[in-house]
């Protein structure tokens, strides 16, 4: 990520975070399931990010660094431990809980999802609900294109005999 | 329909949901809006428990280091009763459990009683994060690994309040702030030479407050194999706590401590390496290192098993309360303790940290001589207490029962954020979320749940570790919690509160043996004096008194005949025994005074 080309003008870092927040909010509810825990690693992915906005602003995609910083954090132990904690705080002395979206209560598939190696399950998180190329799930996880598709061809055999429905092969 | 049409599916479906979502105000952007008020930065520490210990400079630790110095005098920000500050501006903040300290040269602030004054507010709620500061730090001396700054400067506003260090030690990560789990750098997280990277399981810290409207400057003394990082964060904070110290009582300055005989010798976990005894029926008290206890294993945890203090982790020992013989009861990353007495659960991770790889359970005697056969945990697991027969254990689908012979249960109770705080032969009391807004109390057997609630008295909020014990008989359960102390009934959840403890501290509970009387104390790691107290279900008298000693967690009640061994009389002032800073402790044997 750090060989990104630094080739464009700096975006307003409010309108990149209003044009990201909910793709990225849902890529930190996929990996980490829970939705203060995912609100926290959303904010602290974009407050990292606005810290070094001056570089990362310039970078062709900012978005694929934030996505990297989510997708790094939701699947860190201790990283959501402390996005845990501080949700925790918030909750614990009263602040509104909003309602809970949580797709493990509605879509089962993203739980089994959840359980896949972390590689795997961002990998999965990424191609399908961020609609990302191989090459940028690549660029996002900095790992080869190859590496993309064999965790995306092992998450989808390990789902598919998971959930007890028909293998499939490539996408 | 296949995985991948599932997928897809899933997808639009939760971005559906999503496209209805407002779009928070960005946390950066908050820190300007808040009103002035360096109010309740220690509702955090009162609300975890954090370690938070505040030394005078000159005890600092051995070895590798940390160290956070605050470079500017607050000239704003001061609490309103000055008398509280500090006599001397050079405090040190000793981390024991991570190995690293904070020098404060000026203008800071000692620990929670002396901010008390300023820190009582009205009710409000904890708002945002203020301000999110991370730090790199200095990645070793390797000539392959990069080298990143060494120092970093948090320009904090006078509404801003520091409250926390966080260390980790990196992933290799192209940048510094994406790192990964799984050690403490104290343990010696290995720095990979080839890819730069290491691992750490250092976990979330809170005891650091800085009042705001200053200049922090963070840098890093950490060894050449270890990559690491420091996070500060700044907090805004306001809540309903209230936070002044306990009043001491008026304690006779000889005679019992409680004013008549109690017959117990209290026995408290000194965080490092020892315990701390005190026999408030003759102010005799003593100070003395446990063989195989270490620092580090947490939660503060005092386990008597039989006639046995079952102590340390990675090594597990039995140390006879009598004899003081040790017994090594095996390799294990942690211990549990087990509902069945004589024995406790050994939990061991394949990568010899909790929760890094796979863990196995097995239970043990005493003796070291194995129960039940070593086997998987499954799931991600963190085994919490021991049911009959197994372990309650903290999951991603909540609390859920573990057999050795069945793995885990199918149902859990609670969700992910669930927290197990208490277990007796046939009841668990759970958390259901880990604030514990609600406590509840299951029946094993019928699996009936009843609730603690606020309509009983009980306002939730037990941060701060294994703050409820079941009373011997199990039909009352102690809660000791920020929002003070009271008493369930096991069977049907109605609690009473216990009027006259403080409503401000992290507190321990131990029942006497008969299950009459309830002892309990303020968490006084790190500090020079801890609040004890005497509940007396039967008359419900409370007695409260002050000790001018310090270094005090989870504790237990002996009988003085078994606590002998614990106790010297020196005829000296509790001041006399070393300090407890620093890990090892460096002591040896048994420091005796009275008090």
């Amino acid at each position: 990520m750090e060989n990104l080309p630094l080739v464009r003008g700096v975006e307003d870092f409010d309108s990149f975070y209003r044009r990201e927040y909910r793709a990225v909010l849902g890529l930190a509810l996929v990996l980490s399931r829970n939705r203060p825990i995912a609100e926290e690693l959303t904010q602290e992915a974009f407050l990292a990010t606005f810290r070094r906005w001056d570089r990362v602003g310039r970078m062709e995609n900012p978005g694929a660094w934030v996505r990297r910083v989510v997708a790094n954090r939701s699947v860190s132990t201790f990283r959501r431990a402390t996005a845990e904690t501080k949700a925790l705080l918030r909750l614990a002395t009263g602040a509104q809980r909003r309602a809970v979206l949580d797709p493990a209560e509605s879509v089962d598939i993203w739980r089994e999802v959840r359980r896949l190696p972390h590689r795997q399950a961002q990998v999965v998180a990424l191609t399908y609900l961020d609609g990302a190329t191989r090459r940028e799930v690549a660029e996002i996880l900095g790992c080869s294109e190859e590496t993309v598709k064999t965790h995306l061809q092992r998450a989808r055999q390990t789902l598919s005999n998971r959930l007890n429905v028909e293998g499939e092969h490539g996408r | 329909m296949d995985v991948d049409a599932r997928l897809r599916r899933a997808a639009l479906e939760l971005q559906s949901s999503l496209a209805e979502e407002p779009v928070p105000n960005a946390a950066h952007r908050l820190r300007r809006r808040w009103p002035a008020a360096v109010l309740s930065a220690a509702v955090a520490l009162a609300l975890v428990g954090g370690v938070a210990a505040l030394t005078r400079s000159g005890n600092a630790p051995t070895g590798a280091a940390t160290t956070i110095t605050s470079t500017a005098p607050a000239t704003t920000a001061t609490p309103s009763n000055p008398s509280t500050l500090p006599p001397d501006d050079s405090l040190t903040y000793t981390n024991t459990h991570h190995g690293f300290e904070v020098t404060y040269p000026a203008g800071w602030y000692r620990a929670q009683e002396p901010l008390a004054p300023a820190l009582t507010s009205p009710p409000q709620e904890v708002q945002e994060v203020l301000s999110l500061a991370t730090f790199p730090l200095r990645i070793g001396q390797r000539s392959k690994c990069p080298e990143v700054p060494l120092t970093a400067l948090l320009d904090m506003t006078a509404n801003d309040v520091l409250i926390s260090v966080v260390l980790g030690a990196g992933d290799g990560e192209p940048w510094p702030s994406t790192f990964g789990p799984d050690s403490f750098p104290d343990r010696e997280a290995p720095l990979d030479a080839e890819t730069c990277s290491g691992r750490s399981d250092l976990t979330y810290r809170y005891g650091v407050f800085v009042l705001g409207d200053r200049q922090v400057q963070v840098f890093t003394a950490f060894g050449d194999n270890v990559a690491a990082e420091v996070e500060t964060e700044a907090w805004h904070i306001l809540d309903s706590f209230t936070l002044a110290p306990a009043p001491p009582s008026a304690e006779p300055a000889t005679g019992p401590l409680f004013g008549d005989d109690s017959d117990v010798v209290l026995l408290f976990d000194d965080g490092i390496d020892g315990v701390l005894a005190i026999d408030p029926d003759t102010r005799i008290g003593s100070r003395r290192v446990i063989p195989g206890q270490v620092a580090g294993d947490q939660p503060y945890r005092l386990t008597r098993v039989g006639d046995k203090l079952v102590v340390g982790w990675s090594t597990v020992y039995a140390d006879d309360i009598i004899s003081d013989e040790s017994t090594r009861l095996g390799n294990a990353t942690i211990y549990v303790p087990a509902a069945e007495p004589d024995r406790v659960w050994l939990v061991k991770w394949s990568g010899d940290r909790i929760g890094q790889g796979t863990a196995t359970a097995w239970q043990v005697d005493m003796s070291g001589q194995a129960i039940t056969e070593p086997s998987e945990l499954g799931a991600d697991g963190y085994p919490q207490l021991g049911v009959p027969g197994g372990l309650a254990v903290r999951t991603e689908d909540g609390i859920r029962l573990w057999y050795p012979a069945t793995g885990l249960s199918d149902v859990g109770f609670g969700d992910s954020l669930a927290v197990v705080v208490g277990a007796s032969e046939d009841h668990l009391a759970y958390c259901p979320s880990t604030d514990c807004a609600e406590m509840r109390i299951i029946n094993l057997t019928t699996q009936e749940t009843v609730i603690v609630s606020d309509e009983t008295g009980f306002s939730g909020r037990l941060f701060g570790g294994p703050s409820a014990r079941f009373s011997p008989d199990g039909s009352r359960l102690a809660i000791a919690s920020a929002g003070g102390l009271v008493i369930a009934n096991t069977d049907t959840g109605s609690a009473r509160r216990v009027d006259g403890w403080p409503v401000d501290r992290s507190t321990y509970v131990a029942w006497s043996a008969d299950g009459r009387r309830l002892y309990v104390a303020t968490y006084s790691y790190g500090t020079t004096n801890t609040t004890i107290g005497r509940y007396d279900t039967a008359t419900g008298d409370l007695v409260t008194a002050w000790l001018p000693l310090g270094g005090a967690l989870d504790f237990i009640v002996l009988e003085p005949a078994e606590a002998a061994g614990y106790l010297q009389d020196d005829d000296q002032p509790p001041g006399a025994c070393p300090a407890v800073a620093g890990m090892p402790s460096g002591r040896t044997g048994i420091c005796g005074f009275r008090f």
